[in-house]
């Protein structure tokens, strides 16, 4: 199991190191291509070449190889690689820090990532619960009763809420239920603040730091919900005709130790895996969710990252994503030796 | 999540068992010949009316995607500022948009777009999914490790923002200045395939990691077969089973990535005209003209339900357990 | 934010302590009026420097910065602030004597210094401030910066500058200095209103990091804490502040939005005060919902369609005046953005000193006229127009009905070339490489006309993307920056505008529409034409609704 562990953490390197790469190569043929991002920042302007060059070389986009389109501008990468080595993300177009560990205990050294991090964390463990609790409930009773009326209507339900685009959905619930319904609840007296404007305001409100974020925690989730309701749903119908289930069945254990210890223990394997993984769907979730419900989170910070073409933000936060996903993905795999006693990891 | 790709794949049941690890058959006893399979499923699928119902839309969008002359005469194209936003009417079945182009005939030139992003992804997608998931399955090995990086690689680059930053540079291409429909939709596709394959890859190194120790495998094997008949006359028709459903499931999320990629600004842009440019163009005016919101919302989500009902079905008759 | 903290009552003490003091030493002071806390919403900012800043900051920092000048209230009309008096003979050699009662929110005295030590750390080059290029015009700038040294190797270090500040400042006393400029120019003490030319504390120049996020100003309010980006910047009234108006709100909170519509959804959920920019789509709805706490009146963006005058197709006068005479403005500005502009009629704000309606006889719709010319100059040879805008800021729509209008009216088929993304369509433009007309737009940097006329027409002009020349034009901007007096240079630009408008070497479209909105706690609003919403003078029906 040691050996196992090593082995994979062995393994992160080459994927971190091909991820930024990736991301590396990326950026820099945006920036051959479409020019100098700086000069974006004077808009309509036009900069004094002097200010124009002074804050490209500030901002370390003045290697000549970001000019010839196709070259990978391997030195600049390695500049980069041996910068993150020393814990150095650089900073944005405003020289903001990307990150900076100690943002984390001192607002003194405070950087991008570290102020976004806690809300998504915050979201996505709102988000997780809902899936997770939610998500496996209705999927069991679901799979239960295959074929019956809460089966169609699991089915029906969560088939919809995927088809639907989530910038649908999320500005679908701003519209009708934080604004029109939120504005009627805000109409009534009795009503404390911390549901009018908390969980129902528009947007993210820093009085409310954690019932402003259960609705845009809900849309997070919803349809990654969909999917373990789906997924329950099925592996609980297979194991429900499984022969150790029809042996536990026969043997004369009671209806609830039969669900409960045997068949809902074998079914949440795979559920596992997918809540695993979808922590890392979650980032990608966020750009969408945290922008329409105002979240000052990471995937807002992506959001404006990529349409300003900051390479050093983009590549601090993928950094940083890529290692919560292998991380996740390592115990989630963990996760499988204890639940699983077929799997063996040497 | 906004992921059409892994929400498609992990909502398939016989995505998962497969992940853990070798030795776990995700098809259960595959015993019978894969033309029987097909065949029986071809029978149940005729008598599931919610397969039919779902083929029929699929059908009739299509027919608007090929030929849409067929369902309207006049060019979306031709807009008169001075019937802007007109209300539906007689004249004009949808009412005009914005610029006051004819909506009716936005949402029948919208199909072709879309869905040929999300037909050329898929056909990608389980292409390359396939012959790269089957190399790393079958032998193993550096070859294994090389792939299963590369997979671990895109896949823990979340697809929205790798999706955003391919797209913010292949949009530099000169592909796009032009005034067929198609390269810009081709572009699009060309990153859904890029970040999608490695679903279809993980699935189907997994079928084929069971399949290959199977009996009847190691017979062919003994029998002194060569490596690519044991590939794809032995392994490929009974690992692909969940290769097709997810690739239909996928299907439908493609056509939703497509209008959630425009929304943010990195997808199709007008002029060009495709659902994604209908939702995602509208959506601010969504309060006063509701209908310029809903009619596009109207078509997409009941061909993504298609889509994905439709896989659905078909996983249903595929699976012999659950017959 | 529960509770009361030590440090919240420590600081409210002081406050206290400060604000008794000020008693004794002013003659008229005002009542400490409880004036609540107005919630306003804005957006994150580039920084909250003088040297570094966007709209979005700007909004902030002229609660909690003053400058040398300011715009009256009531007519937008300059007035000293900070400043004695801004006195020159020649245009060329200004004298700024100071006010000497002003501080910075940290005890320090606002004095020549404190302009001189910033205005030089603004345009030194290595220090990287975008707002540096605003002191281009006084003398020894650029000496203050450095060469660019990067050759085809690679980068290298940049050659320290040859002088660290500019010889064109000089220190008289404490409270007075001069600024050489290398032209002459009436308008310049209306140029210093900008933000980028507040003054610096010292301690603000020591460590310019931390003044960024918790800013040491000079201005009516102080920051409370410090800048919490995404989030949002709260300021308090300044109680030592010796300016006339003290600032009604005891309290300002500006709220941090990432995009207009959630903000103004939060808006429309209660939860600001002012929203300061209806979203184009919702413009009408709003009207209809609002209606007297909507606040409409044209702003000072003007948004122009560029002619590449280098290109052979727009060469001829009579080409350019047909294109402009074919677009029927108002049409457009009603259907694709429900009347959210107002049709441009001349290229100077409406707002500015020396606007005169009806300036621009070539942009008023004249289908007719228009042909005429058109045929007189022989018709268009061009083929296919290419119109050009950036991509994924809307433009396209509005750029497709003018093209519509063109098809219609002159014949004349064109295409869209929407798909570049902003920094290579900037690129292309400074590279004089569009192939046909192209969307643009213009902000003013002071409150003076100029601003709208020499960056964009003369010939050396900063943002002179159309490659317009003109010799009169040339010679009318230079008498104008001599003239004797501000109304006899506006004479003069006022000239120069009617060569642009007879010429068009770009085609004015229209100005901006301010559509704020207020809440119905709102009882005073108060707006400046050249910088919008004033925060500090707003006053609330029931000061303490919030908290």
């Amino acid at each position: 199991m040691g050996r196992y562990i090593v082995r994979r953490l062995l393994q992160f390197i080459p994927t971190v190191l091909g991820t930024l790469f990736l991301l590396h190569y990326l950026t820099t043929v945006g920036i051959q291509l479409t020019g100098n991002p700086i000069r974006a920042l004077f808009g309509d302007k036009r900069p004094a070449p002097e200010t124009l060059a002074a804050l490209t070389s500030r901002l370390h986009l003045d290697d000549p190889c970001l000019k010839q389109k196709g070259n990978p501008c391997l030195g600049l990468f390695r500049e980069r690689l041996v910068d993150i080595g020393q814990l150095d993300f650089g900073t944005n177009f405003r020289f903001r820090p990307v990150f900076d560990w100690r943002g984390f205990f001192d607002r003194a050294h405070a950087s991008i990532i570290t102020d976004a991090l806690p809300y998504t964390i915050k979201i996505t463990i709102i988000a997780f619960t809902i899936e997770a609790l939610v998500g496996v409930f209705i999927g069991m009773r679901a799979g239960m009763k295959p074929g019956k009326s809460l089966d169609y209507s699991v089915k029906i339900s969560t088939v919809m809420v995927i088809s639907v685009p989530v910038f649908v959905l999320g500005i679908l619930i701003q519209q009708f239920i934080t604004r029109d319904f939120g504005n009627f609840l805000r109409g009534q007296e009795w009503i404390p603040e911390v549901i009018s404007r908390g969980v129902f305001g528009s947007a993210y409100k820093q009085e409310f730091p954690f019932a402003s974020l259960i609705i845009p925690g809900i849309v997070l989730g919803m349809l990654s919900l969909a999917t373990t309701a789906r997924l329950t749903r099925t592996s609980v119908h297979e194991n429900m005709r499984a022969d150790y289930v029809r042996t536990a069945k026969a043997k004369g254990l009671t209806h609830k130790r039969v669900i409960g210890v045997h068949t809902l223990r074998n079914s949440l394997i795979p559920v596992a895996t997918n809540l695993g993984l979808s922590i890392g769907g979650y980032m990608t979730g966020a750009i969408i969710t945290e922008t329409i419900f105002n979240v000052p989170g990471v995937g807002n910070q992506t959001a404006r990252a990529i349409f300003q073409g900051e390479p050093a933000v983009l590549i601090g936060i993928t950094t940083m994503l890529v290692l919560v996903y292998l991380v996740a993905n390592l115990l989630v795999d963990l996760l499988y030796a204890v639940l699983d006693p077929r799997i063996r990891y040497e | 999540m906004s992921d059409p790709v892994t929400t498609a794949t992990s909502d398939n049941p016989a995505v998962i068992p497969v992940q853990a690890g070798p030795g776990v058959n995700p098809q259960g006893p595959t015993q019978e010949r894969a033309a029987s399979l097909w065949s029986d499923a071809r029978r149940e699928l005729i008598r599931n009316p919610i397969f039919l119902a779902s083929v029929s839309f699929i059908l009739i969008v299509s027919s608007m995607a090929i030929l849409p002359s067929m369902w309207t005469s006049k060019n979306p194209r031709d807009c008169d500022i001075k019937f802007a936003k007109l209300s539906p009417s007689a004249e004009h079945w949808f009412g005009t948009n914005v610029l006051g182009c004819d909506y009716y005939s936005h949402a029948i030139y919208g199909a072709r777009p879309s869905l040929s992003i999300a037909l050329i992804a898929t056909t990608g997608v389980t292409l390359i999914g396939v012959v790269l998931g089957m190399l790393a399955g079958f032998f193993g090995g550096w070859v294994d490790t090389l792939i299963s990086r590369i997979i671990d690689m895109i896949y823990s680059l979340p697809f929205l923002l790798g999706a955003l930053v391919i797209l913010g540079v292949l949009r530099q291409s000169d592909l796009l200045h032009s005034d067929q429909w198609w390269p810009p939709v081709l572009v699009v596709a060309i990153v859904l395939i890029i970040l999608g394959w490695v679903g279809v890859a993980r699935i189907m190194r997994g079928s084929v990691l069971s399949a290959k120790n199977l009996d009847y495998v190691l017979a062919a094997k003994s029998l002194g077969a060569s490596n690519s008949r044991l590939m794809f006359r032995h392994i490929l028709p009974n690992a692909i089973a969940p290769v097709v459903v997810v690739a239909t499931i996928s299907l439908g999320g493609y056509i939703g990535a497509e209008a959630t990629l425009t929304f943010l600004g990195a997808g199709l842009q007008p002029p060009a005209v495709s659902w994604g440019t209908m939702i995602a163009g509208n959506i601010d005016y969504f309060n006063e003209y509701k209908y310029l919101v809903l009619i596009p919302c109207g078509l997409l989500v009941p061909t993504v339900l298609s889509f994905i009902l439709a896989g659905d079905a078909l996983r249903d008759a595929l699976d012999p357990k659950l017959r | 934010m529960r509770g009361k903290s030590p440090m919240k009552v420590a600081v409210a003490a002081t406050a206290i302590a400060l604000f008794a003091a000020g008693c004794q030493t002013d003659s008229t002071p005002e009542a400490p009026a409880a004036g609540g806390t107005i919630r306003v919403g804005s957006s994150e900012a580039a920084g909250l420097l003088p040297g570094f800043d966007d709209s979005p900051s700007i909004v902030v920092l002229r609660t909690i910065y003053a400058g040398l000048v300011e715009n009256d209230n009531n007519d937008g009309k300059v007035v000293n602030q900070i400043a004695q008096s801004i006195t020159s003979d020649d245009n060329k050699t200004w004298t700024v004597k100071l006010k000497n009662n002003y501080k910075f929110h940290n005890g320090e005295a606002v004095n020549a210094d404190s302009f001189i030590n910033g205005w030089n750390y603004v345009a030194y080059g290595p220090n990287a401030q975008p707002n540096a290029p605003f002191f281009g015009s006084i003398v020894g700038w650029s000496d203050l910066q450095s060469e660019d040294p990067d050759g085809e190797e690679g980068p290298q270090k940049a050659p320290e500058p040859k002088a660290k500040t500019m010889s064109g400042l000089k220190k008289i006393d404490d409270f007075s200095f001069t600024v050489t400029l290398a032209e002459p120019f009436v308008g310049w003490p209306a140029t210093v209103g900008y933000s980028g030319f507040f003054p610096w504390a010292k301690a603000c120049l020591a460590d310019t990091k931390g003044c960024n996020e918790t800013p040491i100003g000079n201005g009516p309010y102080k920051i409370e804490g410090s800048w919490r980006h995404n989030v949002g910047v709260t300021v308090v009234r300044n109680p030592d502040w010796a300016g006339a108006s003290k600032g009604k709100p005891d309290k300002i909170e500006f709220k941090i939005y990432d995009k207009i519509d959630t903000g103004y959804a939060d808006f429309e959920a209660g939860e600001l005060d002012i929203w300061d920019g209806v979203p184009p789509a919702k413009y009408k709805e709003a009207k209809g919902k609002y209606g007297e706490r909507m606040f409409e009146n044209p702003s000072n963006t003007f948004t122009y369609v560029g002619l590449p005058l280098y290109n052979d197709n727009f060469k001829e006068v009579k080409v350019r005046q047909a294109l402009s005479l074919a677009i029927d403005r108002q049409a457009i500005i009603d259907a694709v953005f429900d009347g959210r502009f107002s049709a441009a009629q001349g290229v100077i704000s409406p707002n500015f000193e020396g606007y005169r309606p009806g300036a621009c006889a070539n942009c008023k719709y004249d289908a007719a006229k228009a042909k005429a010319l058109l045929a007189e100059a022989g018709g268009w040879k061009g083929g296919k127009i290419v119109l050009w805008a950036n991509a994924g800021a809307g433009h396209d729509k509005w750029l497709q009905a003018v093209g519509d209008g063109w098809k219609r009216d002159l014949g004349i088929d064109y295409e869209l070339k929407v798909d570049l993304q902003f920094p290579q369509y900037l690129a292309t433009g400074d590279a004089k490489k569009f192939t046909g007309p192209f969307r643009l737009g213009w902000g003013p940097d002071y409150a003076f006309l100029e601003t709208y006329i020499t960056p964009l027409y003369s010939t050396t002009g900063s943002s002179n993307s159309s490659g317009y020349s003109n010799p009169e034009l040339d010679k009318l901007i230079k008498d104008a920056a001599a003239a004797k007096s501000i109304a006899d240079g506006i004479k003069f630009y006022q000239q120069a505008e009617d060569l642009v408008v007879r010429d068009i070497p770009v085609i004015p479209m229209w100005f901006g529409r301010t559509a704020n909105v207020r809440s119905e706690n709102v009882k005073d609003y108060v707006y400046n034409k050249i910088h919008g919403t004033v925060y500090t003078e707003i006053t609330l029906k029931d000061p303490n609704a919030v908290k």
